[in-house]
């Protein structure tokens, strides 16, 4: 019993970047948002993202640089859709 | 948690994993996530994930990172503290005896917070109003007031390199000065369209009184050599993320200004660990990232300085004027630094109810980063009419900012704007509509206070 708690939370600990296999797959902007909350986390507060508003391109200079800070591991896709996230809900426009 | 540590434990955490029948891609999934994780060395998740699994320190915050918001357990989710995801910022915050209704966070981490503009009216802020604007983290021994270990290290462009400790430049001969420190984002949540970086609205300026020892005081004892032109400050923080230490500077002659202090007391009590205990510069009237806080190392250069926060766009204004929204290329950006003249309305508070005829004191303050606040004047009318303002008296000392008052008061009903507009003594006033540049720097457009009169 104890494992079969513990594996997801294992997974949802250390498989933080793989959103596509715990993610409610019916729901593509929760994905979206789940992938933005589990990623976005790891160096700072979520604030620092939420409490912004840029259009596309910005964004995309932020992740830029959140690349140059650290944040190694996302693939091109999971970049992009956390953009689309971004722009989506903390942004006005393309 | 020294990473030896570290691999044992993930290598324990993945046997377990395994054994509970994880599947070939999870167990890839873990690999990567664990080598993913390294760079984050002890400050990070990995020493948290250990402190969840019984290994040791920690921090719920770390661990608020390693899990990502909504996961995380719910006995760590009280949304009503603003602080609750980073224990460390936490105890800053009590340390320094924050005022949390004086204040508005920004940022748990790195810990932002500024102050509201009605909790502004202090001639000098104390310290449980100052604003606060962090690059990176806050040191361990600064929250626990242990000054053990710590000098200042000066060298460089230097006859002779010294290192300082803290009785030594305790012993020197110090001084108090009413000094304002102001993040050089302060206003960015007035530019439209929004720019990247902390959306401060009036608040990241605090006017505390400062005791310390003029830098011109240290660097004459290492001797400055003719070839030095450009400082460089260092200090003692964690480092977010894997980046550079973080590091700007001042020319020479603003270094060698006699109000630049070398500061060990803030308003007479030891600095708070979130000010710089137990030593800052303050570089008043400039961006407030160059009065680095934790100082431990000045380095003289013999050309202007490139450390993190002096190169591409950070702390960097465009060399002419820019369209809301351009971003010039990065050769066409120069370091930013000296204010300019600025003002805040600290009372009516904003959206005030006043009755007809009723008479309400304007209170504020305005500064003049090198210059010297000559008038400030008010408007009722959207800058069509404007009335001076009383000035109280010139500042205790160059840099402090300087009070003002008017009294008005409303014959009509009706929706108004109370606006203040200082000017300097070269005749330099603020703007109405705030000047455009990529990173948000440099706001200093008229403070606007709507309030309503009733019938
Ligand atoms: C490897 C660590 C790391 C990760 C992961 C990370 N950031 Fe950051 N982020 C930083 C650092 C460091 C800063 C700079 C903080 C400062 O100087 O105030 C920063 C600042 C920011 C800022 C603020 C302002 C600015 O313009 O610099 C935004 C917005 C931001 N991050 C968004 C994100 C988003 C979105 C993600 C997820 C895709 C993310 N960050 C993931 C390290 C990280």
């Amino acid at each position: 019993m104890k494992r079969v708690f513990f594996l997801p939370l294992v997974a949802m600990t250390l498989g933080v970047f793989a959103a596509p296999a715990f993610a409610d797959t019916d729901d593509e902007i929760q994905a979206k948002k789940q992938l933005f909350e589990q990623n976005c986390a790891a160096c700072h507060s979520l604030t620092v993202a939420t409490n912004q508003n840029l259009n596309r391109a910005d964004w995309n200079w932020v992740l830029d640089d959140m690349e140059d800070y650290g944040l190694t591991w996302l693939t091109d896709e999971q970049r992009e859709q956390i953009v689309d996230y971004l722009v989506a809900n903390h942004g006005y426009g393309e | 948690m020294t990473s030896k540590k570290e691999g044992q434990f993930f290598d324990r955490l993945r046997g377990v994993t395994e054994d509970a029948g994880a599947t070939p891609e999870t167990l890839q999934i873990f690999d990567e996530a664990v080598s993913r994780r390294r760079f984050m060395g002890n400050m990070g998740v990995g020493g948290a994930a250990l402190t969840l699994f019984g290994f040791g320190a920690g921090t719920d915050a770390a661990m608020r990172g390693l899990f990502g918001r909504g996961l995380i357990p719910a006995a760590w989710a009280d949304e009503s503290d603003a602080l609750a995801e980073d224990a460390q910022s936490r105890a800053a915050w009590q340390q320094a005896g924050k005022d949390s209704d004086a204040l508005l966070v920004h940022n748990a981490r790195p810990l932002n917070a500024e102050t509201h503009a009605h909790a502004m009216a202090d001639e000098i802020t104390p310290n449980s109003k100052h604003f606060v604007r962090n690059n990176d983290l806050i040191p361990q021994k600064a929250i626990d007031q242990d000054p053990s270990g710590w000098s200042l290290t000066i060298d460089g462009e230097v006859h002779n390199e010294i290192e300082i400790t803290l009785d030594e430049l305790k012993s020197m001969d110090s001084k108090d000065l009413v000094l304002s420190i102001e993040c050089g984002g302060n206003g960015r949540a007035n530019f439209d369209p929004q720019p990247r970086g902390n959306p401060w609205d009036r608040g990241a300026i605090g006017n505390a009184k400062w005791t310390g020892v003029p830098l011109k005081d240290i660097l004459e004892r290492a001797g400055v050599k003719d070839s030095a032109v450009y400082t460089a400050h260092y200090g003692y923080e964690p480092i977010l993320g894997d980046r550079a230490p973080f590091s700007r500077g001042v020319p020479m002659e603003k270094a060698m200004e006699e109000h630049t202090i070398v500061a060990f007391a803030m308003n007479g009590e030891d600095i708070p660990a979130t000010h710089g205990f137990p030593v800052r510069l303050v570089v008043p009237g400039w961006y407030g990232s160059c009065s680095h806080k934790w100082l431990n190392k000045i380095t003289l250069r013999d050309q202007e300085h490139d450390g993190r926060g002096m190169t591409g766009y950070s702390y960097r204004m465009p060399k002419y004027p820019v369209a809301p929204g351009e971003r010039p290329p990065e050769e066409d950006m120069k370091v930013g630094g000296p204010w300019l003249i600025k003002s805040v309305i600290t009372g009516p508070k904003k959206d005030t109810g006043l009755e007809r005829g009723e008479t309400v004191k304007v209170t504020g303050h305005a500064w003049a980063g090198e210059d010297e606040v000559a008038e400030v004047w008010i408007s009722t009318d959207f800058g069509l009419n404007w009335e001076k303002a009383d000035l109280k008296g010139p500042p205790v000392n160059k840099y402090a900012w300087v009070h003002f008052e008017k009294e008005l008061s409303f014959p009509n009903r009706g929706y108004y704007e109370i606006w203040a507009r200082a000017v300097d003594d070269k005749g330099n006033t603020q703007p109405m509509v705030q000047p455009w540049n990529p990173r948000g720097y440099d706001g200093n457009v008229v403070h606007r206070i709507p309030v309503t009169v009733a019938a």
